[in-house]
């Protein structure tokens, strides 16, 4: 009891803290005090100010707002699906959302409007068309068989990595070096209009998942079992995949493909603080948020004043601490 | 797989159960906590949102590429150029001086080798750009991402959008820029002086017997320029056919079958960018297939990357320098005219 209440209090702040610590960071050198003065609106110099609000603080916030989307998404695709290497990508997700946003920007669509608003259409339509043909092609009757669905996912996410690379032949250099870019994983600095927009979008879809996290624990333990403890499974399934298909095709839009964040973030925290989804899933928002703002910091500073694509920081860092854990948790088995 | 062994199942040990007591409050707590540290930072950041009022009195305005009107109340003194191209400009109208940052790669005029690099022309680096306080940030039409333009504007930044895609395009960049920054005279003279020269080699070479020319720009995949790229019509004006130049567009990738099929006379390369792509390295290659006329002539150009890939000013340079090699006959004539004026 007393242990988890100083880790409610403990959380946060320490989320604060890196948050603060990491908006600090960046490519023009900002001090504790100017930052103060910025957060508390006391006489800081314009220049700072814009910098801090307007280029950094965005930025931060959809790093997180994406950390928390593809981390939590990967843990409940995980649990709906039963298979530990569960996540957006293998279900086609990532990968219909990609081809919309590439179609889009392949043909030059983003150049209509500001850039910002009509890749995200594609894309969430995109990622929509692969799960409606992935559910639709797996279902049989009114059952939801999880093998079928797991490989018809696999396959298409084969086959439209395969029509992305097509469509980059046809490319001019200067686009496919945009598309490559964003393929790799860039965190953009959105608007405030638009972060707002997003952020209410990833916390509808935060709580219509939430709740749902004492029915994926029943789940675990099989469909069956599930059923006869009484929860409506195709009607869960139907629910979590649609919501989080729309989540992931609405960050995949912005940010590309960040790969790692979904599964060894819900990983991670299976290891420290177990499997009940009740706790997982928001530690999963909290964990994923935070990794994510390290991540996209590590991008903007280490090769300063350009970047790094933020998917290579996530599967750098993510691959080998993923690996290491494997195999303590292995070595422990063996003991 | 066995699912049990990576943590996926509940399982129902003495701790969890401990743990459950408590999830619902928890599960509340963390919720509502999120939302607050969110909604705290967005209202304090939505102080600061109001824009600036821009008061207009005898303002200035020039309007770009982009149909984006710029308003200046004072010519601009502190100038950010994220494009090689209107760096180069800027040297030849005698501006460089108010440069106070320039795009990686940007190696012309050398009086800006010590200037901050602020990231390069296709992937700006925002913040360090804010951090110099430009009055005027140039950008690349064909390399700025509109979402980093979109954004240094709503900051009440002015940034110029200006598109270099052929000569033309270069010469009206010249005049602009020296209309913007009060360098008028220098700009006239030096986009005369350019056009000129322009004229002068291109008339000069016309008459001449056209030889078939390949640029060859990589070789994995074998890469040339198209109709809708800059150097089709450079080659072109240097009195030589662009064999790819009837592909609609910029850099057409090619079989190597096609390129025998079409015999070019001459090989064009550009050297300076290292490693793959110089002519050294590509020659090995090229040299296997004996059936291509300029292969077996053995007649390469070679021309100086920064001159011909810049799309800047130094382009007239580029052009004398393909036209020397394509009709050797009127190298000194060539010369002659590169001479006669100053830069």
């Amino acid at each position: 009891m007393k242990n988890c209440k100083i880790l409610l209090f403990a959380i946060p702040i320490c989320w604060v803290l890196i948050f603060l610590f990491c908006w600090k960071s960046g490519t023009v050198i900002i001090t504790w005090a100017q930052l103060k003065n910025t957060v508390f609106g006391e006489a800081a110099s314009n220049q700072t100010n814009i910098i801090l609000l307007h280029v950094r603080l965005p930025r931060l916030l959809l790093a997180a707002l994406t950390g928390a989307t593809l981390s939590l998404t990967g843990a409940v695709f995980q649990a709906l699906l039963r298979n530990p290497l569960a996540d957006p990508y293998i279900l086609g997700v990532s990968g219909g959302s990609a081809l919309g946003a590439v179609v889009a920007m392949g043909f030059g669509l983003h150049l209509l409007i500001i850039g910002f608003q009509i890749v995200p259409i594609f894309a969430i339509c995109g990622a929509l068309l692969t799960i409606l043909f992935v559910y639709n092609f797996s279902r049989v009757g009114n059952y939801l068989p999880t093998q079928t669905m797991l490989l018809a996912g696999i396959s298409l996410q084969a086959m439209l990595s395969a029509l992305i690379l097509f469509l980059q032949t046809l490319l001019e250099p200067l686009q496919l070096m945009q598309v490559f870019t964003w393929l790799m994983g860039n965190i953009p600095t959105p608007e405030y209009g638009n972060l707002l927009w997003i952020f209410l979008y990833v916390a509808l879809a935060i709580g219509v998942i939430l709740p749902q996290a004492r029915h994926l624990n029943a789940l675990t333990l099989g469909e069956l079992d599930a059923q006869i403890v009484g929860i409506d499974v195709e009607r869960l399934k139907k629910i979590l995949f649609f919501a989080c298909s729309l989540l992931t095709g609405s960050i995949v839009a912005l940010t590309g493909l960040i790969g790692f964040v979904g599964i060894i973030i819900p990983h991670l925290l299976r290891f420290l603080i177990g499997p009940d989804h009740r706790r997982l899933l928001p530690a999963c928002v909290i964990a994923g948020s935070i990794f994510m703002v390290v991540a996209d910091t590590l991008a903007r500073v280490l090769l300063s004043p350009t970047e790094i694509p933020v998917g290579v920081i996530t599967a750098l860092i993510g691959g080998p601490f993923f690996l290491f854990l494997l195999w303590k948790n292995k070595r422990k088995g063996m003991r | 797989m066995n699912i049990a062994s990576f943590g996926l199942r509940v399982t129902r040990n003495p701790k969890s159960k401990f743990f459950s007591i408590n999830n619902k409050i928890m599960n509340q707590n963390y919720r509502t906590m999120l939302f607050l540290i969110f909604w705290i930072i967005l209202t304090v950041c939505s102080q600061h949102l109001q824009a600036e009022p821009v008061d207009s009195g005898k303002t200035k305005i020039f309007i770009d590429d982009t149909n984006f009107s710029l308003h200046f109340d004072n010519s601009p003194k502190r100038i950010i150029s994220v494009s090689p191209s209107a760096t180069e400009i800027l040297g030849v109208i005698e501006a460089d001086s108010m440069l106070v940052g320039v795009s990686l790669y940007s190696y012309y005029p050398p009086s800006i080798k010590d200037l901050p690099k602020v990231g390069s022309y296709v992937k700006p680096n925002i913040e360090q750009i804010i951090s110099l306080n430009p009055d005027l940030v140039v950008m690349s039409y064909e390399g700025a991402p509109r979402s980093d333009v979109n954004h240094l504007r709503r900051l009440n930044l002015n940034v110029a959008v200006l598109r270099s895609e052929n000569f033309s395009d270069i010469i009206k960049n010249i005049n602009w820029l020296g209309e913007v920054l009060g360098h008028k005279k220098e700009a006239k003279e030096a986009a005369g002086n350019l056009e000129s020269r322009y004229k002068q080699i291109r008339s000069l070479v016309q008459g001449m017997p056209k030889p078939r020319a390949f640029y060859s720009i990589a070789l994995n995949p074998i890469t040339s320029v198209g109709a809708k790229s800059f150097i089709n019509s450079l080659i072109y004006d240097a009195g030589g056919i662009n064999i790819a130049g009837d592909i609609d567009q910029a850099y057409p990738r090619l079989t190597i079958e096609s390129v025998i099929a079409m015999s070019p006379d001459v090989m064009i390369f550009s050297s300076g960018m290292g490693n793959a792509l110089d002519m050294e390295n590509q020659l090995p290659f090229w040299k296997r297939w004996k059936s291509i006329p300029a292969v077996r002539d053995q007649r390469f150009v070679e021309v100086d990357h920064d001159l011909i890939n810049r799309s800047g000013p130094r382009v007239v340079q580029a052009l004398a320098s393909i036209a020397q090699q394509l009709h050797p006959e009127k190298a000194e004539e060539i010369q002659r005219i590169m001479k006669n004026e100053k830069l």
